[in-house]
């Protein structure tokens, strides 16, 4: 105990307003939305529904449809934006970048900028006619590979899942570049004396070194996939039907559209506790395996 | 200024015991070491003494005034950090005012007696600079400064030298004695450096495992030392220790594996197994040495100028003597060696306790 | 890795490629709001042949606009100082002090980096409503502070955990009050997080959507992003005047990003891995 430590009650009085703040915000709803799920409303009250929300989301079809939309989008940016971002971040790692600067403040920009906005920025870039795309292909004489980017269910998703790794690359390239600085680069050094290629460098030197952030980086996607919320809402609304519905988006609407807001509590708590099972278990697993073996003193 | 009393302190971290017992007084104007191995609970008494480690048994008593339950602040001392302990977002300037600014004394009370104590630490060119831009001695002179400006009535240091370079500490060794003098502060001092000790303090105390060994003038426990802890602690080279054996009431003791006997000036009323503490400088060896009573080979001969050491076997025992001539043996020479009487010290095998005789 | 002259131009290309995509659609934004629609719908490519502020003007003439304005900064000034405040006191009591349920309040903080904030946004608007914070002034506030605080709190923790307690002590010794200790003597030692808390914060509480459309209503009382949406979703045509408004609603972060790249970037990545 520390001689300047103040008595437990003015301890607790100064912790006090962040502590209910906090709690208010984030453990709070967490008990209301455990209550409502086990009621419903019918005719504007709310009434006892036991379980019965909970088993209906075993049977909705749709509920795993999207919950399928997650998925996909979240595969795809493991193997579309953790993956390159990794092998960009080793090679802005070397000495002999051009406009280095340039190149790292452009690569994080888009990270920074608010998500309604982006959303806006590609929905003008996707535009049917007068889209940056559609019309930057015509002037290239590919008329054959225009889309209707947001508007085909088939493609709508694969169009989502580019905004979002457009967006955040860039905060994966960032975390594996502090991740790179953490390990010697002497090691880098050696495997170039060694004759390593490109690749076997990065994946046979840089990777083990690296394994804790690379892990951390995963759940880090992982957990992102489901919070994503604005960009569909806005650039597509979730349409057109489902195709590009996320879980977070189908329990507002079942809340505010349909007006079930049991259901849509229930749907929300299960994504909380689903998603905080995992990421724990996951960092968990991480803590367990990289503790000797990593290289870096902190990821 | 003032006098410090300890009674009885002890200190309990979870399960594990650290101080037991202590009972120390530190006079007015007096300079006292605590000396002993690291983890022995210097730092804690220190800490204990300062009020920064609350929970503890016993008393502090600051002059006349109980201060048990006072806080830190509240005792009147002041503290040199191992760390030193700067606040680095503030000029020298700042650093050393900042408890007077806390005190709310009027600004220029606060440059006066800031700006002597720079005077005395020669910080004065440095009073505008931070601490980052201080080199390591620069720094330990602020800390001290911080000290000196509230003028408390005792200074505690917690091995205020051991981030220094070894020209810098001797340097820094010699001012901390040289402001003690002029100041003439209480002080309480530590440090696990038995040097550092022995040419500062008027008083050491030597711990052990949570306990005081001794107390006493550096000479004396140099000269005298109550455990074979202490004998060990103090000295460097440190004291040979040899097993031997005697026979109660006689002036002679028999050393173990029959490598001879060194006679004594008294005669311990005590018989069997003792240890026997002889100083390096204490030995003379050579190769005729009519005085000698042992015969012994050298293993290693290390001359650093002035003093050279003799590393030798005597029997399968050891043995390290000093010697301000220059040898005249090499390794593997069968040499003479000579203990005067007066100077073997006894000890109990068992407890380490010394036996007088 | 060989350092022929090919394969540095190849990477370098690759990655200014990189860069320029990642940059362009912003920039693609920028210069066509300084055209008039037809200019844009003839060809979108092209710099303006003659730039207009006339898409500006229209949203500058617009009270709408400076009343999202006004809010955005309210949320987002407000929200900032709090969090600063609020993490540097828990962060501090956290880093420095032994209490019971020092554990479980850090747990606490922490579980709030791992949980899905738009999972939440239906219980929150259950219960904003059920005690009718719903749309009003502050109903943004506390949210704001709420999800903010997790990731500053673990930043300010581990930031004081690196200073030495020697100096809180000497502080103590010196005579400072609890007060003083923690606003004079360690608050500025914690510049640089203090400043990487403020910057996240800021950034955060000015692009936040997910709550503003939730919980608020009332056009008095939406941010920027709210009335982006509806100003936008005005356009079928206009596209360059929605484009003017996706400047204004995002000139401030970019300029604050430009000043502090480096604090920003590396805020956002150790934030995001200290879960
Ligand atoms: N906060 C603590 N909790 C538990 N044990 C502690 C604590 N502080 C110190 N100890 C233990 O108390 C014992 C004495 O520590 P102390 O720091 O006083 O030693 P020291 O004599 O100053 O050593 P050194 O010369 O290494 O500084 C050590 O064994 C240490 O491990
Ligand atoms: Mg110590």
């Amino acid at each position: 105990m520390q001689a300047f430590q103040p008595t437990r009650r003015s301890l607790w009085a100064l912790l006090a307003p962040s502590v209910l703040v906090y709690g208010f915000i984030v453990v709070v709803p967490v008990v209301v939305g455990i209550w409502f799920s086990f009621h419903e409303m019918r005719n504007f009250q709310m009434e006892w529904a036991g379980v019965a929300n909970y088993a209906r989301m075993a049977g909705d079809g749709d509920l795993w449809f999207v919950l399928g939309n997650n998925v996909t989008i979240t595969g795809l940016a493991i193997f579309f934006q953790v993956m390159p971002a990794f092998f960009i971040a080793v090679l802005m790692n070397r000495k002999d970048i051009w406009a280095e600067k340039f190149v790292r403040t452009a690569v994080f920009l888009p990270v920074v900028i608010s998500p309604v906005v982006t959303s806006f920025v590609w929905i003008l870039v996707f535009n049917l006619d007068s889209g940056l795309l559609n019309s930057t292909l015509a002037v290239l004489g590919l008329e054959a590979w225009q889309q209707r980017w947001l508007d085909d269910p088939e493609i709508v998703i694969y169009s989502l899942t580019a905004v979002l790794v457009w967006q955040y690359i860039g905060l994966f390239v960032v975390i594996f570049l502090a991740g790179l600085s953490a390990i010697n680069p002497e090691t880098l050094e050696a495997a170039d004396v060694d004759g390593a290629s490109f690749f076997q460098t990065a994946v046979l030197v840089v990777l083990p070194q690296m394994s804790r952030t690379v892990a951390v980086a995963m759940v880090l996607a992982l957990s992102g996939g489901l919070k994503i919320f604005e960009h569909p809402l806005v650039m597509t609304g979730g349409g057109p039907g489902l195709a590009s519905t996320v879980v977070a988006q189908f329990a507002y609407d079942v809340s505010f559209r349909r007006a079930q807001f049991g259901y849509g509590a229930t749907i929300a708590i299960t994504i909380t506790v689903l998603s905080l099972v995992t990421v724990l278990a996951c960092l968990w697993i991480i803590n367990r395996l990289t503790v000797r073996s990593s290289g870096e003193t902190d990821a | 200024m003032a006098t410090l009393e300890l009674n009885r302190i002890g200190k309990v971290f979870g399960t594990t015991r650290v101080l037991s017992e202590i009972d120390l007084a530190v006079a007015h104007g007096e300079f006292v070491i605590l000396v002993g191995p690291s983890g022995c609970g210097k730092s804690t008494l220190l800490r204990i003494i300062a009020g920064l480690e609350t929970r503890h048994d016993g008393e502090v008593v600051i002059g006349k005034k109980n201060v048990t339950g006072l806080r830190a602040k509240e005792r009147d001392i002041a503290m040199v950090f191992q760390s030193y302990a700067l606040y680095p977002h503030m000029t020298v300037a700042r650093n050393l005012g900042f408890s007077l600014r806390i005190k709310r004394l009027p600004k220029p009370a606060i440059a006066e007696r800031v700006g002597r104590a720079a005077e005395i630490l020669n910080l004065t060119p440095l009073l505008n600079r931070y601490p980052k831009e201080l080199s390591g001695g620069q720094r330990q002179r602020v800390a001290m400064g911080r000290a000196l400006v509230r003028d408390p009535a005792i200074f505690l240091f917690d091995e205020p030298l051991s981030n220094l370079d070894a020209n810098l500490r001797v340097a820094m060794r010699q001012e901390i004695s040289d402001l003690h003098a002029r100041l003439g502060s209480t002080i309480v001092y530590v440090t696990h450096d038995q040097i550092e000790a022995m040419t500062m303090a008027d008083k050491i105390v030597v711990m052990n495992a949570g306990r005081i060994e001794q107390v006493g003038r550096p000479l004396d426990l140099y000269d005298n030392p109550q455990s074979r802890f202490v004998a060990r602690f103090i000295g460097a080279p440190a004291m040979n220790f040899l097993a031997g054996s005697m026979e109660g009431g006689a002036a002679r003791i028999r050393l173990a594996d029959g490598a001879g006997e060194l006679s004594l000036a008294g005669r311990p009323a005590r018989s069997g197994a003792v240890e026997i503490g002889v100083r390096p400088e204490h030995i003379r060896v050579g190769r005729d040495l009519p005085e000698a009573a042992l015969q012994g080979i050298v293993r290693h001969v290390v001359t650093t100028g002035a003093d050279s050491y003799l590393d030798l076997d005597l029997g399968s025992q050891r043995l390290t003597a000093l010697t301000q001539e220059r040898p005249d043996v090499g390794p593997g020479d069968r040499v003479a060696i000579a203990i005067p009487p007066s100077a073997p010290k006894l000890f109990d095998t068992e407890t380490g306790a010394r036996i007088e005789f | 890795m060989p350092k022929t002259g090919l394969t540095r131009i190849v990477v370098n290309s690759a990655l200014l490629l990189l860069a320029i995509s990642a940059v362009f659609p912003v920039i693609w934004i920028g210069y066509n709001s300084l055209k008039t629609a037809p200019e844009f719908l003839l060809n979108n490519f092209s710099l303006p042949a003659d730039p207009t502020l006339a898409s500006y003007r229209e949203i500058l003439d617009d009270r709408a606009f400076f009343v999202a304005l006004r809010n955005s900064l309210f949320y987002t000034i407000a929200s900032t100082v709090l969090i600063v405040l609020f993490s540097f006191v828990v962060g501090y009591f956290l880093a420095r002090f032994d209490f019971r349920g020092r554990k479980a309040i850090y747990g606490l903080f922490v579980a709030g980096l791992v949980i899905p904030i738009p999972s939440l946004l239906v219980p929150i608007f259950l219960q904003y409503r059920g005690i009718g914070m719903y749309d009003n002034q502050f109903t943004l506030l506390l949210p704001y502070v709420a999800f903010g605080l997790s990731i500053a709190v673990v930043i300010m923790e581990s930031y004081i955990r690196e200073i030495s307690v020697e100096i809180d002590e000497a502080a103590h010794m010196d005579g400072a009050g609890l007060f003083t200790l923690m606003w004079v003597v360690i608050f500025p030692i914690c510049r640089p997080a203090v400043s990487t808390v403020a910057l996240l914060s800021f950034i955060a509480a000015w692009n936040e959507f997910a709550f503003a459309v939730t919980l608020v209503r009332n056009e008095e009382f939406r941010p920027l992003t709210l009335w982006l949406r509806t100003f936008a979703g005005q356009y079928s045509v206009n596209y360059p005047g929605m484009m003017a408004g996706m400047v204004l609603a995002t000139i401030p972060v970019i300029l604050i990003y430009l000043f502090f790249r480096d604090k920003i970037s590396a805020g956002f990545a150790g934030g995001a891995v200290k879960m």
